[in-house]
């Protein structure tokens, strides 16, 4: 009869939960009564100091506090940001304002059209001005931020017009009596020699020349080199086509293949995640990798590595032009606001924007810095701040007030702190590096075509063609000539034509 | 009895395989409990097997700091309890019900039933009806919305019908109401198959994923399972927060070990104190619908 | 029936008390008392499955988020048509149907099997211990099983370590080759649930009468010839039962436990409904469409179910309904 006594303490348990529940739901509801209330919704990021915010977050109360606005922010969980999105307009329970990653986005078909966002057009001159007159004006025509000439999102900013680099350990590099690689080919003695030498001294043989993830995440080096990027698209005879039907694209996958082959790169980037991935890399097992040069600030902050350990880094292989491309260049802002067209009061909402382009210094502060007395401290009148302090790493606290919690924009590079960073050095060596590895391409700012809306299959993402196609010639499971080109008729088949038209379309009406 | 008091070849062969077969079980788990207590020397040289080398308990530490986890954990708690009692009160009294020959529309309900074990429930619909409810996010909407499985009802249902007609009988003559046969005479004989049911439900509710995934918004509402999977499987930021120097002697994976450990420690706590119910479960003999 | 009547019944309903199942007014006391316990969940029926799978609507319209359930398009069968046109549905049918295969043929005997071998076992403390120990991988999700085997199956994991010293055999990609995810996916599953399987099994063979038994061995009959001979015939009606369910569900496979595990490299033998599912409509939110897949599903199951209850039926005399 052992269940007895459980029922009774468990229905205390209850009473208790619930009883703390309704407690914390009360408290946000007794400040609202004069300022306007307004909640933002965006994915956490994974962030671990946005996974765990409570409702009267004490970031909150500061930017409340400073704008006259009652803020607070509602948290998708990052990996399933889209689903969850969709199943909240399903519900047409949305908050005042979310992120999305465009105005027409697949994840919410015929939104504008139903009427669920509010119009901007005319609120944005008039009760914005600062941001109007700040924002870059090509911006307002993105098609991810208006539709049919009508305004119906607000850019949320990147850090830099460009991000991504090739990053890799210096200190590795030097001790091979090697020099840094130019072009693509000086890569693979270099990864060579990694693999041949226990440079960590380990004991193993566990050095990877080039650390790649599952789905081409952040897996770059390669690509522009041949003139191709899985997911870009360029004019060829007359037509906007996918890159990765370009005949340059199985010479790629080729290139590819030799580094799977000989090892050079790791042999489970079909399945790596992104934290096993980092963990490589932190522990000495990957000489080179591709990704933003923001993230020199937290990421590959130098303290997070070995002490023996110097990073550089370069920009993407060069060419015969002498050009350097990475990775296509794009409009640089991550994703888009919209508001809700049921939310109480829009113009608020729009003056709230106005007053994050304002230059209110205090405002600055706090997406820059973060709270004085816990994340900073002022003497005369100077901040300082230590990225390194428990306060600001504990959590990845400094990217959520800069990143997550920021409407405006990623504030990890605002030059009022770049000095800060134990990283400044490089940060400032990677900002123009970045800058000189983006490509142009001809789908720039295309909206998402309705033919690869009805067959996500035809995506260069996971679960397409394009990745089982490339998975089977990179290992060497099949034929490279046979595998392409079976693989182009059947992309072409499914779905592809149309797409190629509809994107010609597109670029012949731009 | 039929067996005989010395081990026969046979028993031994027997035992043999079992034991074999409880080692496969085993061995999975004791790795990853090795590699959490290890020391990052011997994990990046792959050396840990089965025992830990070098002990090192840095990652629980690090794990039992976290307000979060133990958050986390005892909404699992609070759910996987709290749910299956909600689950197996209301399973057991329709189930007594429809045990009974002089339930009214007794077929009819039976067949409407197997018609919900049958079809599946589309995604929107059920997120509409589970929100129109007003349980979104609420612990309520990981208790109610399954609470009443099809299958469970046709178990539970069909043990009632196995125990002896004539206590009811003797019951009713004696007075007593339709509550109180259910109450005072089946339900205590019938801790075997609620245990049983009981079980099958909470392990449901302690891997419950998806659900909380659509349901919880709040931060602080949401269960072990969501959150592990955030930290060990999409927890790129979580490592990314932690480089070299800020986990000490503590590696990434050895971190991921320790949560996963951390979070199957209650079972491994609650589970010998419900094994007793549930190997005596004859009550499953017959598991005729 | 007159209300003086129903009066009169109701007075002698309470006076001597209508036994279960006697025939007699509609609602009398017991019936009402019947039906008001199971209120509770019938009420809960009728919100949470009957409302939603009413939803299952939408597999005949282009479902839109803003237009809802009544106000979107009617298509007909398109969603079905698209589905049978789909050029991977016959390479995902087959996967599915691999898959369930697999793990009939090895997945339905384990647990048998071993419930077999548990129920010989005399010493009560060893059995226990050991059933504990079989039932555990049942009680842990598929996140943690995940990073359990991904781990032990790595390139640079603890099987690659020993095959590399035993055999000298080069790391191998275990979960990136076709020609092991079957196995490996099917394997892991038996692994956490044939403990636990064994329990319903177990169950059936406590209940056989022992004079059974006593007869077998008076006859001569050795352990294992009772295993045979007593125990298996015995619980043969839940072996068709399980049997039976096991192959309604011939087209489900657990999703959680299908995207632990697949990959790009495994994707021809990998994809099955449940994973193409989840992947349609998360990348692309064609909700008709899954729910469309999911009838079909279901219409599978129904049909195999009924059509093999009606086969156990004729040769065993045994059906689960």
């Amino acid at each position: 009869m052992r269940f007895r006594g459980i029922v009774p303490a468990l229905v205390m348990l209850a009473g208790l939960a619930g009883l703390a529940v309704a407690s914390g739901s009360q408290d946000t509801a007794a400040q609202t009564a004069e300022r306007p209330k307004i909640v933002f919704m965006r994915s956490n990021g994974s962030n671990p100091y946005a996974m765990e915010a409570k409702p009267d977050d004490k970031y909150y109360k500061e930017v409340s506090r400073l704008s006259g606005v009652d803020f607070s922010f509602e948290w998708l969980e990052h990996s399933n940001q889209n689903q969850l999105l969709s199943l909240r307009f399903a519900s047409g329970d949305l908050p005042d304002v979310f992120i999305t990653g465009s105005v027409d986005s697949q994840f919410h078909p015929g939104a504008v059209q139903a009427g669920a966002f509010a119009d901007l057009t005319d609120l944005i001159p008039k009760h914005a001005p600062n941001m109007w007159a700040n924002m870059p004006a090509a911006y307002w025509k993105n098609p991810n931020v208006s539709l049919n000439g009508r305004i119906y999102g607000i850019p949320w900013l990147q850090p830099l017009p460009a991000t991504r680099v090739v990053y890799y350990r210096k200190d590795w590099v030097d001790r091979l009596g090697m020099k840094p690689p130019v072009t693509l080919e000086d890569y693979l003695p270099i990864f060579a020699k990694i693999k041949a030498t226990d440079l960590n001294g380990n004991g193993q043989q566990d050095e990877i020349g080039f650390g790649c993830r599952e789905n081409f995440g952040y897996s770059d080096l390669p690509w522009a080199s041949f003139g191709v990027f899985p997911s870009s698209w360029q004019l060829r005879g007359g037509k906007v086509q996918p890159d990765m039907i370009a005949p340059q694209m199985k010479d790629a996958l080729e290139f590819w293949k030799k580094l799977y082959q000989n090892g050079y790169v790791n042999v489970d980037l079909w399945t790596k995640k992104g934290t096993d991935w980092i963990k490589d890399i932190y522990s000495s097992k990957v000489g080179f990798w591709t990704h933003d040069a923001m993230n020199l600030v937290n990421t590959w902050s130098p303290d997070k590595f070995p002490k023996d350990a110097v990073l550089d880094v370069l920009p993407g292989p060069r060419v015969a032009s002498g050009a350097t491309p990475l990775i296509p260049d794009s409009d640089a802002f991550g994703g888009v606001w919209v508001v809700n067209a049921k939310t109480k009061d829009p113009v608020a909402v729009v003056k709230f924007f106005n007053w994050m382009w304002s230059d209110d210094p205090e405002k600055e502060k706090l997406f820059t810095f973060g709270l004085r007395g816990v994340n900073y401290t002022e003497e005369n009148g100077k901040v300082v701040f230590d990225a390194t302090a428990p306060a600001n790493v504990e959590k990845n606290t400094v990217s959520f007030f800069q990143v997550q919690l920021n409407p405006k924009g990623d504030y990890r590079m605002n030059p009022m702190i770049v000095d800060m960073y134990p990283a400044r050095d490089l940060i400032k060596k990677a900002v123009p590096t970045a800058q000189q590895s983006v490509f142009s391409h001809a789908d720039k700012n295309m909206p998402v075509l309705e033919a690869i809306k009805e067959n996500p299959s035809l995506t260069s993402g996971a679960g397409s063609l394009f990745l089982d196609m490339a998975a089977r010639v990179i290992t060497g499971k099949e034929d490279a000539t046979t595998a392409f080109n079976a693989f182009v008729a059947e992309w072409k088949k499914r779905g592809g034509d149309a797409a190629i038209g509809q994107a010609t379309a597109w670029y012949g009406k731009k | 009895m039929r067996s005989s008091p010395r081990p026969s070849a046979f028993a031994v062969v027997n035992a043999v395989i079992l034991v074999a077969a409880a080692v496969t079980m085993l061995a999975p788990i004791i790795h990853v409990v090795a590699v959490s207590l290890s020391d990052e020397y011997f994990l990046n040289r792959n050396a840990v097997s089965f025992w830990p080398r070098g002990l090192n308990v840095e990652a629980y530490g690090y794990v039992f700091a976290q307000e979060s986890l133990w958050r986390a954990m005892a909404v699992s708690v609070y759910i996987t309890v709290a749910g299956t009692l909600m689950a197996l009160a209301l399973v057991s009294s329709v189930s007594y019900s429809l045990s009974r020959a002089a339930m009214p529309l007794r077929t009819a309900l039976l067949t409407a039933i197997l018609v919900t074990f049958i079809f599946p429930v589309p995604l929107i619909p059920y997120y509409l009806v589970v929100r129109a409810a007003r349980l979104e996010n609420t612990l309520w909407s990981l208790m109610v919305p399954q609470a009443v499985g099809a299958f469970n009802i046709f178990i539970m249902k069909s043990f009632f019908q196995g125990i002896h007609q004539e206590l009811f009988d003797a019951a009713t003559i004696d007075g007593c109401t339709e509550y109180r046969i259910y109450a005072r005479i089946v339900l205590p004989l019938s801790t075997a198959v609620l245990a049983t049911i009981g079980i099958f439900f909470a392990v449901g509710q302690w891997n419950m994923y998806f659900q909380a995934l659509i349901f919880i918004r709040s931060n602080d509402l949401r269960p072990m399972q969501v959150l592990l999977r955030s930290l060990v499987v999409e927890g790129e930021a979580v490592v990314a927060t932690m480089g070299e120097t800020d986990l000490g002697q503590m590696t990434p994976e050895q971190l991921k070990a320790a949560i996963i450990v951390f979070a199957t420690i209650p079972i491994v706590i609650v589970y010998p104190f419900l094994q007793r119910y549930f190997v005596k479960g004859a009550m499953l003999g017959s598991v005729k619908g | 029936m007159a209300r003086s009547d129903l009066r009169g019944v109701r007075r002698a309903a309470r006076r001597t008390p209508v036994l279960p199942g006697s025939r007699g007014a509609f609602l009398t006391r017991p019936r009402v008392a019947l039906l008001l316990l199971a209120l509770p969940a019938l009420v809960h029926i009728a919100v949470f499955k009957y409302i939603p799978l009413l939803g299952n609507v939408i597999a005949f319209q282009d479902y839109s988020l803003f237009k809802g359930l009544l106000g979107s398009p009617w298509v007909g069968l398109k969603h079905f048509v698209k589905m049978a046109g789909y050029a991977e549905f016959y390479q995902i049918l087959v996967n599915t149907l691999l898959f369930s295969l697999y793990s009939i043929v090895f997945g339905f005997p384990a647990p048998l099997i071993l419930a077999l071998l548990l129920n010989e076992v005399r010493a009560v403390a060893f059995k226990r211990l050991t059933q504990t120990i079989l039932y555990l991988p049942h009680f842990l999700s598929w996140v943690i099983i995940g990073g359990i085997f991904l781990r032990l199956l790595d390139p640079r994991g603890l099987v690659n370590a020993w095959m590399g010293s035993w055999f000298g055999t080069p790391p191998i990609y275990f979960i990136g080759e076709s020609r092991y995810f079957r196995g490996i996916v099917v394997g892991i599953g038996i692994w956490k649930e044939v403990g636990w399987g064994t329990i319903i099994y177990l169950a059936a063979m406590a209940g056989i009468d022992p004079t059974l038994y006593e007869a077998a061995i008076v006859d001569g009959a050795g352990r294992l010839r009772q295993m045979w001979s007593v125990t298996l015939p015995s619980i043969a009606t839940a072996i068709v039962t399980l049997f039976l369910l096991r192959i309604g569900h011939i087209l489900d496979s657990n999703v959680e436990q299908m995207l632990v595990f697949l990959n790009p490299l495994v994707r021809n033998v990998g994809e099955v409904f449940s994973t193409y599912m989840y992947r349609v409509g998360l990348m692309s939110m064609q909700y008709s469409y899954t729910t469309a897949i999911g009838i079909f599903r279901s219409l599978v199951s129904i049909v195999l179910v009924v059509g093999l209850n009606q086969l156990a039926r004729r040769t065993t005399g045994e059906g689960i309904y």
